[in-house]
This record gives C-alpha cells, structure tokens and sequence, in this order.
C-alpha cells in the first residue's frame, strides 16, 4: 500500500508540474501574442503621427514656395492654379497639426497662421475669379506670409531632425517635465499676418458688438428678474438667480419653471433685455400643427415688439418646432437680424429663444439704390439655372454686409439660392436647399 | 465657410407639397429615390432628380421584391420601406413629432461628445459644451470642422479615454442640435473646465465667462 501511495504521489506531482508547465507555457504564449498586438497598434498610431509630421513639413515648404511663386506669376490661370494648391496645403496642414500630440495650447497660434493663410488665398482666388487684380497691399501680404511659412517649416525641419536622432519630442515628456517649451519652435515667429490679414476665421462669434444695446441704462437685478417674467407673459415661478455670466455681453442668468417647462434663461445687464431662453424638458407630445406653432412664435415676437420679421427657417424634432425670423425693413430681408424661437408643440408656448444676431444687429440700415436691375441680376446666374423669383436682401460676410438680390432658382432636379450683389452683380452666395421630414435648409 | 454656416441656418424657403412621386415628377425627392435605387442595384446610371419610365420600372421592381403592392409610384408606404422621407408633409403639419432624430454625421459625433463630456450637467450645461466646440470651429486657432476639433490631440479626456464611443441619449442629441442651430450659453467661449478634476495649469489661466454646474467656460 505504501509503495503504491508513493508512486501515485509522484504521478501527481509529476502530473502536476506538467500542467503547471503547460499553464506556464500558455500564459506566457498569451503574454507574448499581447505583447506583439499591443506593439503593432502602437506602431499603427506612431505611424499616423509621423506621417501627419512628415507632411506638415512637406506641406508648409510647399506652402512657402507657393507663395513666392505668386508674387511673380504673371499669367491668370498660372496664378489661379497656384492658390489653388495652396488652399489644399493650407487644409492638409490644419489637419495633420491637430494630429501632433503637442498639446492644443502649442498648436493653436500656428493653427491660426496656417487658417488665416488657407482665408487670404480663397479670399484672392475668388478676386480673381470676379475679373480683379491682386494690389500692392496683396503683394505685401504674400510676401510676408512666404517668409513666414518658410521660417515656419526651417524650425519644423529642425524639430524632424531632433526625432530622426531619437529624441522623444512627441511623447509629451519634453513639455510634461518642464524641459522645454515647443510652442516657441513649432509657432511661426514674429509679425505673423494676423496684423495684415483679417480674414473671416480671424475672430469667433464672440467678439460681435451688439449694437442695440449700445448707450442703453443698466438695469438692477430685480428689474432684470421682473422684465424676464413680463417677457414671458406666463404665470412662472420659483425663479432663481443661477449666477451673472458675460456671455458675451455682461448678464444675470436665471432659472424658473414655466408650467410643465424648467427654462433656463439670461437677461443682459444694459437694457434688461432677454439674451437666451432654453428648454431644460423634453417635450414630445404634438397637440397643434407647425402653422399653428408658426404663428404663436410670430405674435409672441409681434407682442414684444421685435417689429415686422419673416420666417427664413423651420424645423422640428422631440415636439418642438424651432423657427427662424429675420427682420425686415422696407421690403428687404436683414439675414443678419435674426430671431431664433422654440415653440412647444404640446401647447404652443415659446419656450426657447435665440436673439443674439437681432440683438448684435438690429438698427435702422441705409438702404442703397441698386446699381444692377432685377433682370440685370437674374441674367448672371448660371447657364443651368432656371429663375423662379427674386427679390432684395442683406446678407452678412466677414462683419461687412451686402445688399443683393435673393435669387430662387431650379436645374430641375434642386433648388438653389443665388445671391447676386445689387451694387457689383458679383455672385456673393450660392446655396443649395435641402428639403426633409423635419423642415428645409441651405448647404 | 463662417458665412456658410451662418447662412445655412437663416435662409431656406418653407418645404414646397409633394404627396406622391410618380412618372414625370422631379426634384430633390426623386433624387433621393433614385439614390437608393441606386445604392441597392436597381437602378443603373446617376441620379438625376428626373422620374421616367427607367425610375418607374425600378421603382416597380424595389416594390415587388418587398411585398409592396406594385403600382411604380412612390407613396408613405415604399419611402418608407426605402427610409425616405418625403418633403410633403414638412410644411402641412399634423401630429407628426419626430423622435430624438440625428440630422449628420457631424451631429451624432457632437452629440457623443456632449453624452461622454456633460452628462449629468444641466441641459444648458450639456447645450454649452456643445456650443463651445462650433466656437472652436469659428476660431483661427482650432481645426476648422467639428471632428477636426473633437479629435484634435489632447483637446477632450473623453476622446483620449474612449467614453466618446457610447451612445448619447436624447438629451445630448437636442443639446447638440440647439447647439447647431446658434444657441450658446457660453457666448463664444472657446474653453471649459472642472476646477475640482482639472491639475492643467495653463487652462486657469483663461478668463472665465460664466460658470453652468461644474463646467468654468472660459475664452
């Protein structure tokens, strides 16, 4: 018996270790296969990062040639090829830099430098294209940005060369540990256009002026308090003071409950006007048709003296019905001046605003006499469009304004908006309309 | 492109009435139609807004092959047998809601980032995270599209951590739209931050606009 025992305990532990080994075996065979996915996918991310790098350099000399090329290209179409190709290095740039992890804070002002570059050159493709001529001030701007693009790409090789020899000035360490700040290598240097060019990606949508607040008293809070439940002009309560916000002009910022809605809103500290309203509750039930809705949105506005507006824009989802006002003033649409409202489509209660644009715009225009006629303007739109009406508008661009000609027109198979400019009968605009379950819109 | 966005969402006649599409109709319908015919192989060509008789016939076949009754012409039934919508009944009314919808592909990618990001905040706070990534997108100093801005290297945790990847819920989704139709709580700020979860230095450095929950929205 003893003897058997013995050899059944060495069976065992015999047993045992082969499985151990074999356990062993498969765990480090486990280990390994991970090993190798996880270097392969970081290999797959390195390669992506090194590709965005090589091409940010390539594309940024590329840049900089181009621009020395413009400034003595002498033919139009070598000219327009020219901007052309710049526009789509300008755009690959843009994205291969948010591929760098660098960090945004030292990306963002080269960024910038490539963006407002990417604006300046559509900006004269499209002069040219209009049948004008670069000036003397356009000639400057290439110049510098040239110079600039070429410094840029200088320090970009310098920073390629420092990663061939190993350096690791990708992983982050350089800037995590204080050893060196990148934003002053990969940031072009010095007098960087922004002073020469501002182009429309210059400034957000923060820094409009609002214009109707101008010289306007400024208002306490309970004044503030009392004009937004007069501009509600519905039974509200438990209205609560959130905080004062700057957003951007200076404001109280409250929140209330309106029957079934919890609204968030502010109220501007000049003029105790109403900034925003929005709907924290869903609302999902219809009762009335969009008409019906419509109009409630047009007599809330009416009732509040927002003044003769016009429906641009509708859409609805989850039960509510968001439209577009703008305003007009002797017959023609100011596209800048526009009332967003949300009405719910349970009740028709408005029970979300947007006014910033009317707010930042809404003043008395001077309207000029158009230097182009109605039919002068529909001769220019394209051969493959048919006109199907027409009539005067503002459009805003690049914080300037234009007045044109709204030009509603069809190839048979869409609809297009055409804006003509009514003092040069340039086409400023053309948009295509979108037209789906939920309402219709531009691209 | 600024222009474009801002025009986009301000200028657009109301939806014209079409109930049925049929032989000799046209327009951005017939395309749509004529698109999927297309994709699914039973139509051959480009689609060019214009229903004849090759339409017709595909239109026929589409319906036979889905147990629709084969009539050649394109009611409520076979557009949305398609997944169609047609733009009749955009401007007539009716109990009609549609649900928590997504519009683009840029909308489902802010609408994840508003879920990964602000879930749990306030829907203002939701709407403001929203808003300040299309400022991102206004400004020189940021990629110039929203999944330029959202992907850009270390801008948000959650792309880094991978929250981005869940499904937003219908709150986000109407938070990004209002987002995209120009509400913006935070009146063009370009930067938020949770003072209790951020170490960043740099990011206290920015002025802060207003405060929505735990978010500091700053430019």
């Amino acid at each position: 018996m003893q003897i058997i025992g013995d050899i059944r305990d060495r069976d065992w532990q015999k047993a045992g270790l082969v499985m151990l080994a074999m356990l062993l075996a498969a765990v480090l065979a486990f280990a390994v296969a991970q090993t190798r996915a996880l270097n392969a996918a970081n290999a797959r991310i390195d390669a992506m990062v090194q590709k965005a790098f090589y091409e940010t350099c390539e594309l940024t000399e590329g840049m900089a040639v181009n621009f020395r090329k413009l400034l003595v290209a002498g033919e139009r179409g070598q000219m327009q090829a020219l901007l052309n190709e710049t526009a789509l290095q300008t755009q690959g740039a843009m994205s291969d830099l948010a591929l760098l992890p660098l960090g945004q804070e030292t990306v963002s002002a080269t960024l910038k430098f490539i963006n407002q570059a990417g604006d300046f050159v559509r900006t004269l493709s499209v002069k040219l294209g209009n049948g004008g001529a670069l000036t003397e001030h356009d000639h400057e701007t290439l110049q510098t940005l040239s110079e600039t693009a070429a410094g840029f790409s200088v320090s970009l090789a310098r920073l390629l060369d420092r990663y061939e020899k190993g350096e690791a000035v990708f992983d982050g360490a350089l800037e995590a540990t204080g050893q060196e700040n990148l934003a002053p290598i990969t940031n072009p240097a010095g007098e960087y256009p922004v002073l020469l060019y501002d182009g429309p990606f210059s400034d957000g949508r923060s820094d409009g002026d609002f214009k109707t607040l101008e010289g306007l008293p400024e208002v306490d809070e309970p004044t503030a308090r009392q004009r937004l439940t007069a501009f509600l002009g519905q039974q509200v309560r438990d209205v609560r003071l959130t905080g004062e916000g700057s957003v951007p002009v200076d404001c109280y910022e409250y929140s209330l409950q309106m029957g079934d809605y919890r609204l968030s809103a502010g109220v501007t500290k000049a003029g105790g006007e109403v900034l925003y309203l929005l709907c924290d509750s869903d609302v999902g039930d219809v009762n009335i048709t969009q008409d019906a809705a419509v109009d409630a949105a047009r007599a809330f506005l009416l009732a509040r003296g927002f003044g003769s507006m016009e429906m641009s824009y509708m859409s609805l989802f989850d039960g509510i019905l968001t439209v577009n006002f703008a305003a007009v003033q002797d017959g023609v649409v100011l596209y800048p001046d526009l009332v967003k409202v949300q009405v719910s489509m349970r009740d028709s209660a408005v029970i979300g605003l947007e006014p910033a644009g009317y707010l930042m715009n809404h003043v008395q225009r001077v309207i000029e006499i158009p230097r182009i006629t109605e039919e002068e303007a529909l001769a220019r739109i394209g051969s493959a469009l048919t006109a199907e009406g027409a009539r005067l508008c503002v459009i805003p661009e690049n914080d300037a304004e234009y007045l044109c000609y709204e030009i509603s027109a069809t190839d048979g198979a869409g609809s297009f908006l055409v804006y003509i400019d009514a003092m040069t009968g340039v086409e400023r605009e053309l948009m295509q309309v979108v037209t789906d379950g939920s309402g219709s819109f531009v691209m | 492109m600024i222009v474009m966005l801002i025009l986009m969402l301000l200028i657009a006649p109301a939806a014209k009435a079409a109930a049925v599409l049929d032989v000799g109709a046209s327009g951005a319908d017939v395309k749509k139609v004529q698109r999927k015919l297309i994709d699914w192989g039973y139509l051959d060509g480009t689609a060019d807004g214009k229903y004849g008789a090759k339409t017709q016939a595909a239109v026929k076949a589409f319906q036979r092959k889905n147990g629709l009754s084969a009539d050649g012409r394109v009611g409520a039934r076979t557009a949305a047998a398609m997944g169609v919508t047609l733009s009749g009944g955009a401007s007539s009314g009716g109990n009609t809601a549609a649900s928590a919808s997504i519009i683009s592909a840029d909308h489902r990618l802010l609408s994840k980032l508003v879920y990964a990001e602000a879930r749990g905040e306030s829907y203002k706070g939701q709407v403001a995270v929203a808003a300040v990534v299309l400022n991102r997108v206004a400004s020189a100093s940021f990629p110039n599209t929203i999944s330029g801005v959202i992907y850009q290297s270390g801008a948000f945790t959650c792309v880094s951590n991978g929250t981005i990847n869940n499904t937003p819920d219908a709150t986000a989704i109407r938070a990004a739209r209002d987002a995209l139709n120009g509400w913006d709580p935070t009146g063009g700020c370009l930067y938020y931050y949770n003072p209790k979860k951020t170490n960043d230095k740099w990011i206290r450095t920015r002025t802060v606009k207003t405060v929505i929950g735990n978010h500091r929205f700053a430019v």
